[in-house]
């Protein structure tokens, strides 16, 4: 079934998709969109981190340096080293294989238990767009500052936000998911959201499925995503979920439930699930689409996203790899472990932006393919 | 035998009905020969053009191969007659572009003698490689020269590039590299680069004057490939098989039934569209972000692939691409119509095109909606009906639309923000309310403002700044309301096949018909009509036309510079 906007303004596309595609019920109305972006849901503020912002690039390798034993002045050796634009010299081999494991040393990011925990700074402010995964408000969970529900689950930014990379204040989006995001959006194939109701323009039922596409983005003469380009859906179970939803007043929620999908791009996590998926989806006059999704997903996968950049997410990025995988264990929220108690997955929240888009099935080429 | 069948189905006739059968097959046969009948002509012109880009590569990869890199850059092409076939014959070769052409012949020369070619491409081995071998140069420079100049070099000028290798082997003491500056030699011959017309008594009109075979085939092989003539055409140029009536009929077939028809084809519709125009399309990112670098090539291609299926695979009629909706697309066209393309496109490979029809809602079809004639004449930031209009009626009916004069003031048209003229209709009002404006605008805007439903980037709208497009109007006393409308008026309009027929002999020829061709290009457009508009029969009908090849006494005595070579 080809899909899209059936606004006035594509009046003949709606004609083009009936020649190509089997007919739906004609009370039926579906929306497909491309999603143009998907970054992490923050509200950063001033005085929101009362450790203040983690150390940024520099001061973070003096401390690595200072807690491997090294005197003061190596360190201010090292940094010379760092900051002479030579590959940082011995820098990276002294970073990367800063964990001992039986005195020896070992990639911190493969084992990031082999070093101590440096206790990185983490969120303690106010707002955070998301949901209340839980149906707990409890103290210290975050308040929407859209939609000003109480008892947020966020841990995820929690985490995160007091990193420099990754702060930032709505419109606004983060450095680091800004960038992690326009990268894979190059090379991954496209995400999909696809709404369904009888009558899109009215309060009602709808159902809301989530798909990749086989092919990636193209971008328009501005870099964001083009809009009404058309994709096959990608015939792999693994890449889609459905929920039952509503909507009203121009804004789709969905029923919670379980949303996969594979990213295989880098700087993302590879693989998302996400249990208790939420869903908030304003549907725009543009024809455009913006929202939160928000969930429970698997801590690991979202470490191994950082663990995987290695050196490049902590010389680059900022990001104290061993730290983050601290600090998400720490503040993981739900699925604990039945032996040892440890939460396995932490709540989360991403902002969606997505453009309109077509969305055929897959062919039984491409479904071959897919197996 | 169609129209056998049909006058059939006409008459359904019993044993009277044969009858009349009969005497309505006369009467057809009788129309026909009058028809067929060429009339006299005053011949056209010889003419020197200079190879375009296109048909210099095309040789360069016919004669070389397809691998062989060409560079540079060519001396910008000008239009004359409304095609650049025309604007050929009146340009020459300044400094800068003959140091380009060096430059090219050098970088071609030097890959013909490469180690890794030179056994493939040179028939003969050196004696030695160190020393001239004039032998081997001679067997290696008269074939080569022969497909380069389209005609056997003259013993004098085969002899001279030899003697020019001799020396360069001589002094760099290497035959391959002597080699290399005699084919640098040939490439930067104005042989080479002038597409020379020799003529030739005519001995069927004793006084008059006719293309040489030579040129002849070359004049056939250029319009219908795009290409010079291969070795086959060129051997029936020199055995004389070309100058009789059944020499030249096979040869046109093989040609027409060659897969090779549809570059020659491209080619003609490449330059006639004003294709050469989309290296400085360009669209305002802030107002159609839809429109990127690929839109430029495909837009191109969506018309010209759309061309080929209808004309030569389909063989439909010419005037049906004016309200066809079928055509071709790639994801990334898709987008900028809006349309759905379902198509199999894998990360990281090229735009695949699929066939697509254009949806049937009585407002847009035919190539007058396409990328190609709508983004191509219009502004970066806003549509222009003008020259959307001006475009039309210069492109596809021949006719002259003049230039705006140079004291203008366009302010009223350019301000799409002006709440007072919300579209480009209004402010179109607004602006040829000038007197001096009026009379040029009245000849444009109509039709131009026809196609306004589709924006500057192609993009399908109803609507400019909140308020409902009217895009109906009037063309030569017909009236209509949208595009689609304004296609079906030109499928029927009588200028649009005789204004391709026109074009399509300038292009061949090279000029535009005289006055004294009046009856010959009557007799062409008549041709095309009984033939249905079939691009294939309206070739063919031309190419092997007495006058394609007749040259005008008169025009060529006035003609400074028609070279008088004569065959070996």
């Amino acid at each position: 079934m080809v899909s899209r906007i059936l606004s006035a303004r594509l009046a003949c596309a709606a004609v083009m998709a009936i020649s190509i595609a089997p007919v739906r019920p004609a009370s039926a109305e579906t929306k497909s969109f491309v999603v143009d972006w998907l970054t992490l849901a923050m509200h950063s503020e001033d005085g929101d981190c009362p450790g203040g912002e983690n150390p940024g690039i520099e001061d973070m390798f003096r401390g690595i340096f200072k807690g491997m034993g090294y005197e003061p002045d190596k360190i201010e050796e090292l940094m010379v080293l760092y900051n002479g634009g030579s590959g940082a010299g011995p820098i990276p081999g002294i970073v990367v294989y800063r964990g001992r494991i039986d005195g020896k040393p070992v990639n911190v990011y493969d084992n990031p238990t082999s070093v101590p925990d440096p206790n990185i700074h983490t969120v303690a402010g106010r707002y955070s767009p998301g949901f209340d995964l839980d149906n707990k408000a409890e103290p210290g969970s975050f308040e929407d500052p859209e939609t000003r529900e109480k008892g947020i689950d966020n841990q995820f930014y929690r985490a995160m936000g007091c990193i420099h990379s990754h702060r930032a204040t709505p419109p606004h989006r983060a450095g680091y998911w800004s960038y992690a995001w326009d990268a894979g959006k190059s090379v991954v194939r496209a995400w999909l959201i696809t709404v369904t109701g009888d009558d899109l323009s009215r309060d009602g039922k709808v159902t809301v499925t989530f798909n990749r596409g086989m092919s990636r983005v193209i971008r328009d003469a501005n870099s964001q995503a083009q809009r009404d380009q058309t994709f096959k859906i990608d015939p792999d179970p693994r890449t889609q979920s459905s929920f039952r939803g509503q909507i009203k007043d121009g804004v789709v929620t969905i029923e919670p439930g379980e949303l996969h999908m594979i990213t295989g791009g880098a700087y993302l996590p590879l693989q998302w699930d996400m249990q208790r998926a939420h869903l908030r989806l304003k549907l725009k006059p543009d024809g455009s689409a913006e929202g939160v999704l928000g969930g429970y997903q698997p801590w690991l996968q979202l470490f191994y996203m950082y663990g995987i950049g290695g050196y490049g997410m902590e010389g680059m990025i900022g990001v104290n790899i061993p730290g983050t995988y601290y600090a998400l264990r720490k503040l993981a929220d739900a699925n604990p472990d039945p032996k040892t108690g440890q939460n396995m997955s932490i709540s989360a929240a991403y902002k969606i932006e997505a453009v309109p888009a077509f969305t055929i099935p897959p062919s039984q080429k491409s479904a071959a393919a897919g197996r | 035998m169609s129209q056998f069948s049909a006058l059939v189905r006409v008459l359904r006739p019993n044993r009277r009905g044969w009858f009349a059968v009969l005497i309505g097959m006369l009467a057809i046969f009788a129309a026909d020969w009058a028809i067929a009948a060429e009339p006299a002509s005053a011949g056209g012109r010889a003419v020197v053009r200079r190879l375009s880009p296109g048909q210099y590569m095309q040789i360069v990869r016919d004669v070389f191969g397809g691998d062989v890199t060409i560079g540079g850059r060519f001396e910008p092409d000008f239009r004359a007659g409304g095609l650049l076939a025309v604007g050929a014959g009146q340009v020459s070769v300044t400094a800068t572009g003959f140091e380009q052409y060096y430059g090219m012949a050098r970088t071609i020369a030097g890959q013909v003698v490469d180690p890794a070619r030179r056994d493939v491409l040179i028939p003969c081995k050196p004696v030695s490689a160190n020393a001239p071998d004039d032998a081997c140069a001679r067997q290696f420079l008269a074939r080569t020269g022969r497909m380069l100049y389209r005609r056997p070099l003259t013993p004098a000028e085969l002899e001279s590039k030899v003697a020019v290798a001799n020396e360069a082997a001589k002094s760099l003491k290497s035959f391959y590299a002597g080699l290399n500056v005699g084919l640098t030699n040939l490439l930067v011959s104005p042989m080479f680069l002038f597409r020379q017309e020799s003529i030739e008594n005519d001995p069927d009109n004793p006084g008059k004057y006719r293309l040489d075979a030579y040129a002849k085939a070359s004049r056939l092989s250029f319009m219908l490939w795009n290409a010079a003539p291969d070795n086959q055409l060129l051997s029936a140029a020199e055995s004389g098989e070309l100058n009789t009536e059944k020499g030249l009929a096979r040869q046109v077939d093989r040609l027409l039934k060659s897969r090779r028809l549809e570059a020659g084809v491209r080619a003609f519709f490449t330059d006639m569209l004003g294709f050469d125009q989309f290296p400085t399309v360009a669209k305002d990112a802030a107002i159609y972000p839809k429109f990127i670098g690929a839109v430029v090539e495909q837009a191109q291609e969506q018309t010209l692939r759309t061309i080929a299926d209808q004309l030569l695979a389909r063989k439909s009629d010419y005037r049906d691409l004016f309200t066809t909706r079928s055509t071709f697309l790639t994801p990334t066209l898709g987008i900028i119509y809006g349309m759905p393309v379902d198509a199999d496109m894998a990360v990281g490979t090229p735009d695949p095109w699929v066939p697509a029809e254009v949806p049937d809602n009585g407002l847009n079809a035919g190539i007058l909606t396409h990328a190609s004639f709508v983004a191509l004449y219009s502004h970066p930031g806003r549509t222009s009906p003008t020259l959307r209009g001006k475009a039309l009626r210069e492109v596809f009916l021949c006719q002259r639309v003049p230039d705006p004069p140079g004291n203008v003031s366009f302010t009223v048209v350019q301000d799409t923000t002006n709440p007072a003229y919300k579209t480009v209709r209004e402010r179109l009002r607004a602006h040829a309310s000038e007197a001096m404006c009026t009379g040029c605008h009245k000849i444009t805007d109509p039709i131009g403002l026809a196609l306004d439903t589709s924006d500057s980037a192609a993009g399908f709208r109803t609507n400019e700044n909140g308020a409902k497009i009217d895009a109906g109007g009037e063309l030569d006393g017909i009236k209509f309301a949208n595009a689609a409308d304004v296609g079906k008026i030109l499928h029927d309009h009588p200028a649009v096949p005789s204004c391709l027929v026109g074009k399509l002999y300038s292009y061949g020829a090279g000029t535009v018909a005289s006055q004294g061709q009046a009856a010959y290009m009557n007799y062409i457009n008549e041709r095309f009509r009984a033939n249905g508009y079939r691009l294939p029969d309206l070739l063919r009908t031309i190419v092997t036309s007495k006058a394609f090849y007749q040259v005008d006494a008169d025009q060529l005595a006035s003609a400074a510079g028609v070279p008088t070579y004569s065959n070996p």
